[in-house]
């Protein structure tokens, strides 16, 4: 068993002792300090851009609210002037039908008026009308000549 | 490489196709000797290096600073910083963070030489007992003195636990004692029997696939191919159940019982 040879010990006590102290003395003095320095830089700027992150996004929150709140007051707002414009247009609507209707009342108590006048003219024009024929018509057939204030009062009578 | 020919040795040797010993034997390169101390460059050296060296070019040149989205490799690295970094906070605590360099070292050093032997013709470096046990020990020694800086003599007071029968105290200081001095030795023993029980497994199965031929080979083969596969999964698990354990171990030294 090589392992059990002891004059190569020395040497490989040697080399170990030789090569353990160099790797500590490098590890300890430039390599681990320099992978501590980087792991804990990245670890820095993580948790920085983490935290960057985070209140961008409270301010895009932020945003997002402003624009939902003026989204609401432009609804109603524009509900409102919806609202004010129907009725605007209703009640022009309602004077217009208004004025119509009183000018057609107006328009229609004057013909009215006119026709009743016409009316009671053609009722005295074909009474006067009876009168005249009846005359002729009695003096035509009687011989003696019948007075035409008698025809007018019976016209009075019969009426 | 020598090891090519020492293999064709064993070839012309011939009673198994190869050694599945054969891969653990370290071989010198360039001797080397400082004050009497043998220090020869060994192919466990060169695992060692190269390891060293993948893990500084990783962690050092795959970490680019202005990277917010990081790339393949750079998060690797932090995924694995990440890793040892939630085991020491799980496991020690905010105390251990003094210490997770070190444990961060241990970590990619075992875990990369585990993974390096992996790669056909390399060398397992923590196959091992004489690396492992360095590793286990350098550790236990580390944990005992920080238990003794933090809680000076009091620290004895680990090996009588509190809320136990006084008549039981003898015997269960004893067991503590035990328990506390077998730690380096359990922490060592199960990285390495794990490596080279697993390395041995391979080498013993492509011994299976050379004798068997063309004809028999396939099933030792695929039984190999799997094999691959679960010892790659306990590479990197020894190296967390090794870190893992310098972690609870820190943690006792800490904090006591």
């Amino acid at each position: 068993m090589p392992q059990l040879d002891f004059t190569t010990f020395i040497p490989q006590l040697f080399w170990l002792f030789l090569c353990l102290s160099f790797l500590y003395i490098v590890l300890s003095k430039i390599a681990l300090p320099r992978i501590s320095d980087v792991i804990e830089e990245r670890n820095d700027t993580i948790t920085d851009d983490l935290d960057e992150a985070k209140a961008l996004s409270l301010e895009a929150e932020k945003v997002v609210d402003e624009l939902k709140s003026k989204l609401e007051d432009a609804r109603s707002s524009s509900q409102k002037k919806l609202m004010d414009e129907r009725q605007k247009s209703l009640d022009i609507v309602s004077s217009e039908r208004k004025k119509f209707e009183k000018n057609i009342s107006k328009e229609i108590s004057l013909s009215e008026e006119k026709i009743n006048k016409g009316k009671v003219e053609a009722l005295k024009e074909a009474s006067e009308l009876a009168i005249d024929i009846a005359e002729e018509i009695i003096n035509n057939l009687y011989v003696k000549k019948v007075d035409k204030k008698d025809l007018n009062k019976f016209s009075k009578d019969l009426n | 490489m020598a090891s090519a020919d020492n293999l064709d040795d064993h070839h012309s040797a011939g009673s198994f196709p190869a050694d599945p010993m054969h891969q653990f034997e370290i071989s010198r390169y360039f001797e080397l000797n400082l004050g009497g101390l043998d220090i020869s460059f060994t192919n466990s050296a060169l695992f060692m290096v190269i390891s060293v060296i993948l893990i500084s070019f990783f962690s050092i040149f795959f970490v680019r600073k202005q990277a917010l989205v990081p790339s393949r490799m750079q998060s690797l690295v932090e995924l694995s910083y990440e890793f040892v970094s939630n085991m020491v906070r799980q496991n020690v605590g905010q105390e251990g963070k003094k210490y997770f360099p070190f444990i961060f070292t241990i970590f990619m050093f075992v875990l990369f030489l585990n993974m390096l032997g992996m790669m056909p013709y390399s060398f397992t470096v923590t196959s091992h007992i004489a690396v492992t046990f360095a590793l286990a020990f350098l550790i236990f020694l580390l944990v005992t003195i920080v238990g003794f800086v933090k809680h000076g003599f009091g620290f004895f007071g680990y090996f009588a636990p509190k809320g136990v029968p006084v008549f039981m105290l003898p015997l269960l200081v004893v067991i503590e004692v035990i328990s506390y001095f077998t730690r380096p030795i359990s922490l060592s023993v199960r990285l390495f029997a794990n490596m080279m029980a697993g390395h041995t497994m391979l080498k013993v199965f492509s011994g299976f696939v050379l004798s068997l031929g063309f004809v028999g080979g396939w099933l030792p083969l695929g039984v190999m191919v799997a094999f691959t596969g679960l010892e790659i999964l306990i590479a990197f698990l020894q190296a967390y159940v090794f870190t893992i354990l310098t972690c609870i171990y820190l943690n006792d030294s800490l904090h006591m019982h």
